[in-house]
This record gives C-alpha cells, structure tokens and sequence, in this order.
C-alpha cells in the first residue's frame, strides 16, 4: 500500500485525442481543499475544453487568463463530475440567419441614473428592436432599430470587417434600466450570404444622470422557448464617458495561461478539507482499500482532534507512503499497523487510563538511556499552502533560544505539509519547535517474552529503575512512548525503544 | 612533553575535562543585601563557574558575562558575575538588572567536570578516576585532495566509568551535548602544563548505561562560539 504510485491516472491521447502536447503522459491531478493558482491542462485544443483532476470536484471558483477573471456561462462552461470546463468561443454565425444582439448592465434599475442606446426609426429592413422586461419577457418594437455595427473574421486570424449595420437614420434615445420594462435591449438581425466570427459590436450609448457599473452584450440564436446564447459574450465595458461604444469578443486564440481556483474532492457535498477525511478518501477511494482497514474509533479521534485546513494538489507522481508522511508530518499522528490488519491514525493523547506495563528493576534483561542530541533543532519552517503551479510554499518559522543558547544548536528543521491557513501552520511551527528544543530522552530496554502485543507508535510504557540518567538518579513510574519494538525469537525476549511520552506527537 | 615513539610504554595518564552547563533562569534566586539590589545570587555547590552566560528571550541576542572580583563592582556593572567562594554562591547582575528568574533570560552557568584513569591533582584540581582510555574511539582528520574541497573530521566518543552511578542524576540535572570536551595525555608525575591535547571539541549525544555512559564527540567547527 505505502509503496502505491498516485495519482493512478494519466493523460494520453487515446483518451484525449486533442490533448496538449506538454501534458502526454503526465498524472492527472488528485485535488483535496480549497487550492488556487491550478494551471489547468488543456484536454481538447479545438473545444478548448480544460481537465483540473482526475475525479469529480466540488467547485470551480475562478478561472483567470492573463488580464481578466472568467465569469461561468458568458466566458466558460463547467463539468464538475468530470473536472473539467471549457472556454466559450468566439460566437460564430451561420450564413442568411437571424440572430439577436442582446446589451445588458448590471447597474440598478432607476429613472434618473441610466443609459440611452441610439436609435432610429424603422429603418432596418431584416430585424427590430426588442426590450425585455425583468422576466425576461421580450416585446418587439418594430417601429424602431438600434443604431449598431457588428464586426467579424471568416477565419479567426483573417481580417475583420464590418458586416452588418444599421447606421443611417435620425437618431432618438431608448433607456436603458430605465424601467423594468426595459431591464435589457436587444436588436435582432440577419447575416449575409458567408458566415463569420463576431469580433465586435458598436453600439451608441449615453449617459442620463450616472449611472456606474459594467455593460456586455450577447448574441442569441433565439429566444422563444429559452435563451440560447452563441459562443462567449463581450468583455464588460465599464460605463465612462461613453459615445461609441466597443465591444469585444474573446478570440479562442486569446485565452492563454489560464488559472484556476477549485474546492476539491467532496464528501456529504462539502468539499474534503480536514485530514481525517483526506486519510479515508486516500485509502478507499484512491487506493481501492476496504474502508474496514482504518480502525473507526481512532479515525473518528483523529477527526475530532486534527481539525486543521489541509488543502493538497496531487499532479506529480508519489508514493502512497511519501503522501502519507506529508500528512502525517501535517498534523502531528502517525497511521499505526494494528496486529488485526487494521490501521489506526494515532494522535497524542493524554495519560487518563492506566492500560499501559509497567516494568521494574527485576523486568529488564538490558537497559540504557540515550539523550538524542541530533534531533535538536534551533529554526523550525513550516512550509505549507504550496502554489501547484510553481511548487513554491508559504513558510511560518520558529526560531528557539533554548536549542541555540543552551546546547549552540543552529539547525533547521524543514516541514513540508498539507496546511492551508496562516495561523495553523503557525501553531504547529511553535509545536515542532518545543519538541526539539531539546534532545529527547530515548530507553532500550529489553525484556523476556514477545513484547505483550504492544504496538510502537501507540502504545506507552511506564518505567521504574533504582539507577537512571533522570532527575533524582532514578525512574518512578515515568511513562514513555514505544517507537520500536524488536521480538527475538532466539532469545525469547523483546528489546524495546521508547522515547519520553512528553517528547513525543 | 613531546611525542617520543621510543617512550610508548611510559606510564600515561589520560584526562577527559567536560565543561557542562547547569540552567539556572528557573533557580531559586535571591536578591543581593542592601547596597547590592541589582546583583541575585544562586546556590552553586558545582563550584566555581567557569564562566556564566545570558540569552535575552525577546531578542535572541546571547552575551557572556563578565567575572568580578568584588561584589561591589558585580553591583555596578551590568553583565557581570561574582563568586562568593565562602558560601558557594553565584551572584549575577544581569544585562537589564532584572531578576533572572523573572522570565526574561535564559542563563547558564559553566563548570568544569575532571576526571582522568586514576586519581590525580594537576593544576590544583582533582580528577575523579572515571575515565576508561581504552574506550576512546579513534579520532580521524582528512583534508579532502579533490574539487570537493572541505576538511573532513570524524570523532570517537569519550566513556566514562559509571559504577558508583556517579553520573545518573548529573545527566538530567546539566546539559553535556553540545559543551566543551577536552582529551590530554601526559607521563604520571608531569605538570599539567605538560600535558598534550590529543582533541578538543564538543560533546554530541550521551548514552547511559549502567557501568558507563558515553560521550559523542562532534566536529568542533559546529559549535566553535
């Protein structure tokens, strides 16, 4: 299990025929928390369609190019079963059909702070004007057109040309959010005998009172029966002095270096953020486990006492066990091997029950003490929240008088995690940094029999010996951790190493 | 004395000097007499330190003091000690005159722990017979000859008896990891001036056993101060 490569998944083109070319062969990415900064790996270059995980996600929470933050349905469209989103595309109408250019704002309705759109009498042969009410109820005004330019490419990087106006006439005003009545405009019109992509509309707008906010405009195939919107909108215009007004559509070619924030993996519709459930999904869902192998009562214990935000963004190859150690580095537990099969995640508790051996003078075949002064630490970085697209962390540093003045300790401890938040990494800093302050006192004892089915990492030992290197020359009751535990069938004994309970996670 | 090949059985002492630290900012201080109000002093049955160290927590910035001859002038300077020889007492006037054990420092005192392979008086000093010569790993100085560059220096360890259990409560109550360790050989009856330094280092990890506990030695470069 530890030795399991993840993720288990890889793009290829058999899949992805479209797939990009830097991303063949590559892991798709296992996503756990809130995690930002993702480069999303383009999975069909003509439908730009991009994959951020290999399993379905919580939520997609931004998408950002290299000048503009996306907005979900008029830039991009979103599966999160499958991890994926594909940017809109440039809208692209068909030859001899009608459409309908839709302008909206998100300013507040009013009477006196609004816009006026140009407009001229029915001067427009193949279509009107419609205003579309704050139920989407769309009414035609056949007596008037708006004043507008639609601009497009036969091919994307061909030139661009006027290719349907209305632009002669004598103008008048129509409001804008002047009433409900009005809380969007739109004209209809009919292309010409070769289909285009549109790059831009124009239209005329001013301003009555002022009105402030961002306008885009849209182009429909139809209405009735539900609006449905070709290709990506505008980009938002902000309103300024206004006049002659431009609005662009995104080229596909545009949209580069995108940047995601995403919630990943989710557990009950909540996004999996604590390590307890990021342990559970690891084993059973990743790696195919039985749930049965993680014992309940010490993943509910650990659930209960590791609360903290872990966020992990999986897209390199790693083992199980590398992963693992991450975590267990992250919140201070160890996942014991049980002798059922089963595994616990075991989180320090404190002494309340006496169920532990307790070993005297005339138990102990051998018995030493050590003092491991190589453990001792000055400077403790935590480094966490790590940026998936360059792999650079945050770090939170503790620095302790006590290793550097009182044993001329100048080393550093370097914890890479799975946290998330400022303050908890913070936390653990300060953690790691009174652990290793000082050296931690270890005993290897040995004793007859098989070592009682005692399991290092969770079980605890208590020690009395007439002579020790301890306060007062002697150990009376002092309780220690197991950290290792040799049987030897030869001798018929077990030597066991523990460390001081207090010096120990 | 100079090193003879001829003189290898020659009756050599060997002696192991170990400069602990005893922590004392959670030590019973006391406030110094009238007239001596900024000097705290402190039961010191180790003897006379070898020198005694501040760390101001609130900056991490680390100051050996300096020894008095006086009381008086412990009193008015800051920074300074005094050993009070007919009461064993450690007066300290710390770097902002507070109370050493009112939180703000971390202090150590130093002294010297003598022992050798028999009992010896060098230098007005005895030296317990402790030290087991035979013990002594082998001490070993490279400089490397490639691009690699460096000096490369690996260290034995130092045991010491522990029969009497002499050293069982002094393990827990002073800090030996990281303090200084010094290793002389010299011919019995030699003054200590004669004597040669064979290493001179730092202290790593200690080991305790029963019979004997053992000092790691580590590369001095790591904690030259």
């Amino acid at each position: 299990m530890l030795n399991t490569q993840l993720p288990t998944t890889r793009y290829n083109t058999t899949t992805y025929p479209l797939l990009e070319e830097r991303a063949d062969g590559a892991p798709i990415p296992i996503a756990y928390g809130n995690i930002h900064e993702i480069m999303p790996t383009c999975i069909d270059t003509a439908a730009q369609t991009y994959k951020l995980a290999g399993h379905a996600i919580h939520a997609i929470d931004e998408i950002r190019t290299d000048d503009e933050t996306l907005a979900l349905t008029a830039d991009y469209t979103v599966d999160l079963a499958l991890a994926q989103f594909s940017i809109l595309e440039t809208p692209h109408l068909a030859a001899n059909t009608t459409y309908y250019l839709v302008i909206e704002s998100d300013y507040a309705e009013s009477g006196t702070d609004h816009l006026h759109l140009k407009q001229f009498g029915a001067t427009y042969a193949n279509g009107s004007l419609f205003t579309i009410d704050d139920s989407a109820v769309w009414s035609a005004d056949a007596a008037h057109d708006l004043r507008f330019q639609i601009y497009g490419k036969t091919a994307l990087d061909g030139q661009e040309k006027c290719k349907v106006k209305n632009n002669v006439g004598t103008a008048t005003n129509v409001g804008l959010k002047d009433a409900a009545a009005r809380t969007r405009l739109a004209q209809s019109f009919k292309t010409g005998a070769n289909g285009f992509y549109a790059t831009r509309v124009n239209v005329w707008i001013s301003k009555s009172g002022a009105p402030t906010g961002n306008l885009r405009v849209s182009i429909l195939s139809a209405y009735a029966g539900g609006e449905v919107v070709v290709g990506a909108k505008s980009t938002l215009r902000e309103i300024d002095l206004m006049g002659t007004c431009r609005f662009f559509f995104p080229l596909r070619s545009e949209v580069s270096n995108l940047s995601c924030d995403i919630e990943g993996i989710e557990k009950s519709g909540a996004p999996i953020v604590d390590g307890a459930d990021m342990l559970e999904d690891l084993v059973v869902t990743r790696l195919g486990k039985a749930a049965a192998i993680l014992d309940p009562t010490a993943l509910a214990d650990f659930k209960t006492n590791r609360a903290q935000v872990v966020k992990a963004y999986i897209d390199r190859d790693m083992t199980f066990g590398e992963i693992l150690g991450k975590l267990e580095a992250s919140l201070m537990f160890k996942l014991v091997p049980l002798h059922d099969g089963t595994y616990a995640p075991t989180v320090y508790a404190a002494d309340t029950v006496e169920v532990r051996p307790h070993f005297f003078d005339e138990h102990y075949l051998s018995f030493s003490m050590r003092r491991n002064f190589g453990a001792v630490k000055s400077i403790t970085k935590v480094r966490y929240e790590e940026n998936p697209t360059n792999q650079e962390f945050k770090a939170a540093t503790v620095s302790s008088n006590i290793a550097k003045f009182v044993y001329g300790i100048s080393d550093t401890l370097d914890v890479e995690t799975y946290l998330a938040d400022d303050a908890e990494a913070a936390a653990l800093a300060a953690s790691y940094s009174g652990m290793y302050a000082t050296p931690p006192l270890e005993v290897t004892f040995e004793i007859r029999g098989y070592g009682l089915n005692l399991v290092p990492g969770k079980d605890k030992v208590k020690l009395t010996r007439t002579n020790a290197a301890y306060a007062g020359g002697a150990l009376s009751g002092v309780l220690f951790r197991i950290v290792k535990l040799t049987k030897k069938p030869g001798t018929v004994s077990t030597e066991i190493v523990c460390v001081l309970d207090t010096q120990t996670y | 004395m100079t090193f003879n090949p001829a003189l290898t059985l020659q009756d050599l002492v060997w002696l192991a000097e170990i400069e602990p630290a005893r922590r004392l900012e959670a030590a019973a201080w006391t406030v110094g007499d009238s007239g001596f109000t900024d000097c705290y002093y402190v039961a010191h049955p180790e003897g006379e330190p070898s020198r005694v160290k501040q760390c101001l927590k609130s900056t991490g910035v680390i100051l050996t003091y300096t020894e008095r001859a006086s009381l008086a002038l412990c009193q008015s300077n800051a920074s300074s000690w005094y050993w009070d020889a007919a009461n064993s007492r450690l007066y300290a006037h710390t770097s902002t005159g507070a109370d050493p054990s009112g939180g703000l420092f971390l202090i150590n005192s130093y002294f010297w722990e003598l022992v050798a392979d028999r009992q010896v008086d060098l230098n007005g000093s005895p030296y317990r017979p402790l030290l087991d010569p035979s013990s002594i790993g082998d001490l070993s100085f490279e400089a490397t000859q490639f691009s690699t560059g460096g000096i490369a220096q690996s260290f034995g360890a130092v045991r010491v008896l522990n029969d009497d259990h002499y050293w069982d409560a002094r393990l827990a109550a002073y800090v030996y990891e990281g303090k200084r360790i010094v290793v002389r050989f010299g011919a019995y009856g030699d003054a200590y001036a004669s004597y040669v330094k064979l290493f001179d280092g730092y202290a790593g990890g200690t080991t305790w056993e029963d019979g004997a506990v053992t000092f790691e030695a580590e590369d001095p470069r790591r904690f030259q101060e």
